[in-house]
């Protein structure tokens, strides 16, 4: 009893100094660049933004104040208090609709994120696991969506499915596809030779426990950090298919289709389309930054 | 860099040490942003070229215009690649002797 407390007290004592838990650990590292900091602060503005559109908003994102047609925002000349950003050719609040088009182009990033990352998971981690010729196939036809320019695919599945914001989804997780499958293939072939993986099958575990349950959690990181810049250029590709009018149709506020329909306009009411193409600037560089900090921090190559 | 270490480095050595990456990295993996890229420019400056046609094929869903599009895009992409690989070979013999 006295011996358990006196050791209890030890470990204790000791403790704080040494022990981190790997959030901390990984924190630390995270936190040794600041553009990863600043990446972080700007993408949970922007989820906060989205999450409470409704009450951020001054106005609601369809409503046309048709007396207040391409008012220049409030510090030029002209400019009202109440549209602070101005309003676009029917009247609309811009800075409204950006912050409606925030929640629209997170979700889409969102969703096309997590369809291509499950998919290609799966398919990343059968091909490097059964090998033969199941992987010969799986590979081949990523290397085909490979070959054609990532909005040119997005473009030929709108094409087929036809446009719309919800296909725009699907064409954005199916252009991202390949990266996931190439990543997942190469951890898995870099990781199921090793000790663990071996003494976890020479312990009777099936296939798909050792896939997912031994081999999956080690490799991450990786992952991990191509779905954050993944999500960088769901959005842009998400805001260039808006633009060419095979994504978001008109009267959503999608950052890409407020671009395209103000697009006349730009020599006389610059403001309609600078802040839609600065939205999309901030957000992409926002995940851009917070991917490269991610990779530092995950890293172990790159580890201090 | 001091004086001494200077005399080893000529615009010549970096070029020959760095062309296989500009080659790869600035044509290879460019050529098919690039024609991206143009897709959007050709539709803002309504210029007549592949990718105006195409955007304009899958808004009157004119399927034909579409293969044929995308199949003339990808070509250019795989072409230019291979193109890059060979060029591999020429300028760094470590890998033409392989």
């Amino acid at each position: 009893m006295i011996e358990a407390e006196t050791i209890s007290d030890v470990a204790l004592g000791a403790a704080p100094e040494r022990v981190q838990g790997p959030w901390r650990e990984f924190w630390h590292a995270y936190a040794q660049s600041r553009g990863a900091l600043l990446g972080l602060a700007l993408t949970v503005t922007l989820v906060l933004l989205a999450i409470f559109a409704g009450v951020v908003a001054p106005h609601p994102p369809y409503e046309q104040y048709r007396e207040f047609t391409l008012t220049p925002p409030v510090w030029q000349a002209g400019g009202s208090g109440d549209f602070i950003l101005g309003t676009d050719p029917v009247g609309r609040d811009i800075l409204s609709r950006l912050i409606y088009g925030t929640r629209l182009s997170l979700l889409i990033g969102l969703i096309s994120v997590a369809i291509s990352l499950s998919l290609g998971v799966v398919l990343g981690m059968i091909a490097g696991y059964v090998r033969g010729w199941v992987e010969t196939t799986i590979m081949r036809l990523m290397d085909v969506m490979l070959s054609l320019p990532s909005l040119l695919l997005a473009i030929a599945v709108v094409a087929i499915l036809g446009p719309g914001l919800i296909n725009a989804m699907y064409a954005i997780a199916i252009v991202l596809l390949p990266h996931y499958v190439r990543l997942a293939r190469a951890a898995v072939i870099a990781e199921a030779g090793r000790e663990y993986v071996q003494s976890s099958r020479i312990a009777g575990a099936g296939a798909l426990r050792l896939m997912f349950n031994t081999i999956l959690p080690n490799c991450l990181a990786p992952l991990i950090v191509q779905a954050t810049l993944g999500f960088s250029s769901a959005i842009l590709d998400a805001a260039a298919l808006g633009f060419l009018g095979l994504g978001a149709q008109p009267p959503t506020p999608e950052w890409g289709s407020m671009l395209a329909d103000a697009l006349e306009f730009i020599q006389r009411a610059s403001w309609v389309v600078t802040f839609p193409g600065l939205a999309i600037l901030v957000t992409v560089l926002a995940f851009n930054l917070m991917g490269d900090g991610l990779r530092d921090a995950l890293d172990p190559k790159l580890k201090r | 860099m001091q004086g001494d270490e200077l005399r080893f480095y000529r615009v010549g050595n970096v070029v020959d040490a760095k062309t296989p990456a500009l080659i790869g990295t600035g044509f290879g993996l460019q050529v098919g942003l690039l024609l991206s890229g143009a897709i959007l420019t050709e539709t803002i400056f309504s210029w007549p070229g592949v990718g105006n046609w195409l955007i304009h094929g899958v808004q009157s869903r004119d399927y034909p215009v579409v293969q044929g599009g995308i199949l003339l895009v990808a070509s250019i992409v795989i072409s230019v690649n291979l193109i890059v690989d060979l060029l591999y070979g020429v300028v760094n013999p470590r890998i033409r002797h392989a």
